[in-house]
This record gives C-alpha cells, structure tokens and sequence, in this order.
C-alpha cells in the first residue's frame, strides 16, 4: 500500500472537493429522462420493474453515454494535480511512481463515479423491482407495436432492444458495466497523460475531439463509430434490434478498450521520463 | 558534490540556460543570486530532475539526473512558494508527505517543525497560516528527512526579522554537520551571512562573483 499512497490521498481529496457537485449533472439527468419516466411507465403498466433496468437504460443509449462520459472527464479535470504541494510527492516518489499513482486514482474514481450512479438507480427505482434474472414485463410492453406512441415519448428511458433480445439481464449488467468502466478508465488515462505529456488543454481537446467524432459516427450510423470507445463501450449496439444479427462482435470491442488501456499504461512510462515539471502548469 | 556540465535549456525557442557548467562543493553553502526571470529557478528545477535539460548533464553525489535516478536521493526541496493541502493542518501535511517513502516517524516531523518553529500541536488549518508561516512549514518539508543536500529558492520570503535570523542559523548549524545547500535569494544579506561561493545568472549565463571564494564554473 505503500506504493498506492498518494492515490489515497488524492481520492479522498477528489471526494472532498466541490466538483462533486458536477456528479449531479449526471443523477439530475438519469433521474429526468430515465428513471422518472422509467417509474412513470412502470405505474401505467401497472408492473414491476428489473432492479438493474435504469441502470442500464442509462449505459445503453447515445446520449447519456456521452452525459456520464463528459461529467467524469469534468470530475477529474483538476487531475493531475500540478500545484500546491506537487513537487514535494513528485520529489519523494520518483516520476515513475508518482504517475502509477494517477493511473491508480483513475481506475478508482472510475469505479466509485460507476457505484454512485449505480446506487442512485436503484434508490429511485428500487422500491419498484424485483432481483430475479429476467426483463420485467414493463420492458416487455413497452417494445410491443401498440405503445409506439409511449416509446417515441420516453426515448431516452427504454432499454436498448437488442439487449432484451440478446442479454438477460444479470449477464448485460456485467458486460455494460465492465465496458462502461473500460471506456472511462481510457479517458481519464488519456487525460492524465497528455496532460503530464503536453498540458491540461491538449489532454481536454483530445478527450473532446473523441468523444464527440464518436458520437458523430455512431449517429450516422457509419462503420467508423468502432475506431471509438463511446460505440464499443454501448453493448445494446453490437447487435442489430430485432434480427440474429452482429453487427460488431462484443469481444472485438472487450479487446479495442483492453487494448487502448494497456496501450496508454505503456505510454504513461514514456510521458513519466520525458515530462518537464513545471509548478502551475495545471 | 554537484557537478553541472554545459547544462543548456530551451524552452520553445527561448534559451533559458546557455550552457552553464559548475561545481558545488560538498558541505558548502553555496549562493545563487540575479534578477528574476534569469534562470535561477530553471538552474535548480534541472539539478532536482523536475526539468529535463536540452542538452549536458546533472550529476548529484555520482548519480547522473535523469538517467540513473529521476532525482538525487536524498535531497530537500523548496522552490517557488512552498503549496501544502489547505484544509490540512501543517504537521498533517509534512506526515502525508512523510509517508510517501516511510523514511521518517512522526518525532521527526515534530522536531522538524519545531526546529524551524512551528507547533505541531497546532490544528490550524495551511490555509489559515501566514505567509511566514508557511515558509517555515516549506523548510520543515525539506529538512524533515535530514538529506544531504538542500535545494531552496527563496527560503526567507515572507519571514519577519526574527525568523530570518532563526533560518540563517539554522542552515549555518546544517553546514556545520557536512550538509551541502544551495540557496536562491534576493537578499545580499542572505547571501553574505550564509554563503561560501557566489554566482550569479543573468540571462541563463551562470558566473561566480567576484571577492567570493568562487565555485568552480565554466564561464
């Protein structure tokens, strides 16, 4: 633990700091388009709801992906943290160990910023749900022909097809996550290290340019949307809706994001020997 | 021993450093002084490893910077204002900087906050602290670890009269037991109270000074 110091001391720093309040973009967000409403068509079916629905109505569409995505590149856009008492634990620590220490608090802001929105599902819509392993009957219905009208209304808050179609619902709730905690892991890796590689902008601009060309693509419906995260990190999208069809495999993007992780863990021993410390540079 | 060699530094096309080459004796105080923006601070930032120079070298007791280590193994550091966690108090900062390599016990942080006279019962919180106060906290840091070498820019900024007289006498007590300091001030008494050679950098060009038993320089 030694090692993983600094990490601590930085997530409990992170956790303290007023941009916390920026993670109630994402729960103002999930609660207006997705969980309300989900508890709203739940009411009007008079049926109960899976516990992990809302969680995952919230990683398989376009648009909350690129919300949850955003918020946590804006939660840990302070980071690294090149001011203050920066030189001191660069010092101590060595440029090595000081960035695996980074790296580290990426991984674990990840999964807490994954937990908190979790969590907040299931405080709005658990009463409504049951654990078992199956897509409750208010998903059901809300695919069948006659509630077109309600689906049209409620977009944003109805559960990707294909995952119905393709998942049950505990093993979509392993593979979203994991993806989903993969996709972020690679932002906030890549914004560490650009960051300590050029600077703060550079690392902001690259992380935007990706985000938003992958929302582009995935958009058009282009076959470029798979060079991005944001496209391999949504599971409902591997799978054409109604039809035994793969549009892309879901161990091809597994592999794309553990690839693109891996690949930015090796970056981040070049950026530690080539970076130039300078107090401020936040 | 500090041996710099033709250390040069260009930082987007403006030369920072030209080409400075000089020894810092072992056991010495040694002085830096020059106006601002001449590459005192650049100079230091190269020989902590916090700065990779453009081209020469940096080596620190027989370790060349950069290559066999990131930075000099045991060495204390203050340069530019000392930052310290504000919503910390000051011996909560130096234990969480002391625990990042476990060389030291909490009597060590103590004693080194009372050297430099600070209470570390104090639970005041940094950003409560004046400006002196945190000077002193920054020497704490950089001495807590007793290293062999100290590095400090500034290090009476901020201090009353009799803070200063404090910190001269206790870098004169850390000469006195072999520790080697290399010192960055605009205060010409600073310098010549503490000071056993003198240079000065102007425009990234390092030269010792006159009357000064000089360090060793390539100029």
């Amino acid at each position: 633990m030694k090692r993983l110091s600094l990490m601590r001391s930085e997530l409990t720093r992170w956790l303290r700091s007023d941009k916390q309040m920026l993670l109630a973009v994402t729960l103002i967000y999930s609660t207006s388009y997705i969980l309300l409403p989900l508890r709203e068509i739940s009411a009007y079916f008079r049926e109960s709801l899976n516990l992990f629905e809302g969680f995952l109505t919230l990683l398989g569409n376009g648009f909350s992906m690129m919300v949850v995505v955003l918020v946590y590149l804006f939660l840990i856009i302070d980071y690294p943290d090149l001011t203050g008492n920066a030189l001191f634990v660069i010092a101590r620590l060595g440029r090595k160990r000081w960035l695996r220490n980074q790296l580290a608090f990426v991984y674990l802001t990840s999964a807490f910023y994954l937990l908190a929105v979790f969590l907040f599902s299931l405080l709005l819509t658990g009463d409504l749900s049951f654990v078992a392993n199956g897509w409750s009957n208010t998903m059901r219905q809300l695919l069948t022909e006659s509630n077109a009208d309600l689906r049209t209304q409620n977009m944003l808050a109805v559960l990707h097809e294909s995952i119905q179609n393709y998942y049950r619902p505990y093993e979509a709730m392993w593979k979203s996550t994991l993806l989903m905690f993969l996709q972020i892991t690679l932002f906030g890796q890549l914004q560490i290290c650009l960051t300590v590689r050029f600077n703060k902008l550079a690392a902001v601009f690259v992380n935007l340019l990706i985000v938003s060309a992958g929302a582009l693509f995935w958009n058009a419906r282009h076959w470029a949307q798979w060079f991005f995260p944001i496209s391999n990190a949504t599971v409902g999208w591997h799978h054409a809706a109604f039809f035994n069809q793969e549009i892309f495999p879901l161990w091809g993007s597994a592999l794309y994001l553990i690839a693109g992780n891996l690949l930015l863990l090796l970056y981040s021993g070049y950026c530690a020997k080539r970076c130039d410390f300078m107090l401020g540079r936040n | 021993m500090i041996t710099v060699q033709n250390l040069q530094l260009t930082i987007k096309k403006t030369e920072i450093l030209k080409g400075i080459s000089v020894t810092f004796e072992k056991g010495k105080i040694h002085g830096l002084i020059g106006r601002n923006g001449s590459g005192k601070t650049m100079l230091m930032k190269c020989i902590c490893g916090f700065v990779r120079p453009t081209a020469g070298t940096v080596i620190v007791a027989g370790k060349h910077i950069g290559k066999d280590c990131d930075f000099p193994e045991s060495v204390g550091i203050i340069i530019e204002t000392p930052g310290f966690i504000p919503y910390y108090s000051g011996y909560r900062n130096l234990k969480l900087l002391a625990d990042l390599n476990r060389k030291i016990g909490k009597e060590e942080i103590r004693a080194a906050m009372q050297k430099v006279g600070l209470d570390p019962d104090l639970k005041r919180h940094v950003r409560k602290y004046s400006l002196g106060m945190r000077q002193r906290l920054g020497l704490a840091q950089a001495i807590m670890e007793n290293p062999d070498l100290l590095i400090l820019d500034e290090p009476m900024n901020g201090l009353d009269k009799e803070g200063v007289a404090d910190m001269r006498q206790y870098l004169l007590d850390l000469k006195a037991q072999g520790k080697t300091i290399l010192i960055a001030s605009h205060s010409a008494e600073d310098i010549s109270v503490l000071c056993d050679t003198v240079c000065e950098m102007d425009k990234g060009v390092l030269t010792p000074l006159e009357g000064w038993a000089s360090a060793e320089t390539g100029a």
